[in-house]
């Protein structure tokens, strides 16, 4: 059977509100009442996401959030501490049921992660899928996808960086020195790139061609979420996204 | 109560965090990090399998009971495994 997908066009919400219409989509999908929905957004303000078993206090300056207004918040799925820069990213989720995707694990990671080498590969970028999660343009990392599965639903969600500024970056992660140790490389910029180092381009320009990598072969509509989904998101950004004991949790 | 403090990269996977309190025996354990464990609520259920070991148990002994608590579970894990686990708890220890 070929589903027919839901495309949410790029749309702009806060950190808690973006990481609760995933969780509301996915209860929607397990409980029949949505379809298997792809979703594009951007981060407003622009947030760090830390993954569910790391320490948001250990990989984030939170001093640093505050003076530069960057918001925060734990995703429900696992992988590294993201910056996601307004101006510098576009992010997509993924949502389906788990019978349309391949069952396992890195299976589903290197089909998502082809529709992001397609996307590239649509701005003549030449882009390569490196297990476990990452995509990667000439040897560096370019985009970071996380995955989880919950009530027979798929989730994947990761991120395009467009633009990068380091500096900010960092000065908003707490760099583990091991984990850059063990690549022998020193310079973050010489393991992280952006698209527009690769050559020039539009954000829009990106938008496009995720829109078209993702979509390609599949019958599709464009949609917004359901009332539904929107107060149950509303509700997990007052339950969980939103709040301290979550965010905090570890 | 000594209070100890790990990291340790995984070969070809992620990084391992561990915080621990312990005296004779692990009080209090948390397994903190980039890598991925479905499903995500279980790793507590790890970790509760590791509180009360003694102290003074080895990498194997620990790694076991680890594999013990993911198999009844049905835990699965990616860029981190067993072994992993009980060599940084290990680590941490054996820092004090």
């Amino acid at each position: 059977m070929t589903a027919e997908w839901r495309v949410v066009g790029l749309q702009e919400n806060t950190a808690a509100m973006n990481m609760a219409l995933d969780e509301a989509v996915a209860e929607a999908i397990a409980a029949g009442k949505s379809r298997p929905t792809i979703r594009f957004y951007r981060w407003n303000p622009s947030a760090v996401s830390v993954g569910c078993f790391q320490s948001l206090e250990d990989e984030i300056s939170l001093e640093a959030c505050r003076e530069l207004g960057v918001d925060f918040v734990r995703r429900w799925t696992g992988g590294g501490a993201v910056y996601h820069d307004y101006h510098g990213e576009i992010t997509y989720s993924v949502l389906a049921p788990e019978h349309m995707m391949p069952r396992g694990i890195t299976e589903s990671y290197h089909m998502v992660c082809g529709w992001i080498v397609r996307s590239l590969e649509n701005l003549e970028i030449k882009a390569e899928f490196k297990p476990i999660n990452d995509i990667i343009v000439s040897g560096k990392k370019v985009s970071g996808n996380a995955q989880t599965r919950r009530k027979g639903v798929l989730i994947q969600h990761g991120t395009i960086l467009y633009d990068l500024d380091v500096r900010k970056m960092f000065t908003l992660l707490k760099v583990p020195k091991e984990k850059i140790s063990d690549k022998m490389i020193q310079n973050v910029e010489e393991r992280v790139t952006c698209l527009k180092k690769q050559k020039e381009l539009a954000i829009g320009d990106v938008y496009n061609a995720m829109l078209r990598g993702f979509t390609e072969n599949k019958k599709w509509v464009f949609g917004d979420y359901s009332k539904e989904e929107i107060e149950r998101a509303r509700e997990l950004v007052r339950e969980k996204y939103g709040n301290k004991e979550w965010n905090f949790m570890r | 109560m000594p209070s100890a403090q790990s990291s340790y990269k995984v070969e070809s996977g992620k990084l391992v965090k561990i915080k621990i309190t312990f005296d004779e025996k692990i009080m209090d354990l948390q397994i903190l990090g980039d890598f991925f464990l479905y499903p995500e609520e279980s790793l507590k259920l790890i970790e509760k399998a590791i509180e009360g070991m003694d102290a003074n148990s080895d990498e194997n002994s620990i790694s076991k009971i680890i594999e013990e608590a993911a198999q009844k579970n049905r835990i699965e894990m990616i860029g981190v495994n067993p072994q992993a686990i009980a060599k940084a708890i290990r680590m941490a220890i054996d820092s004090v």
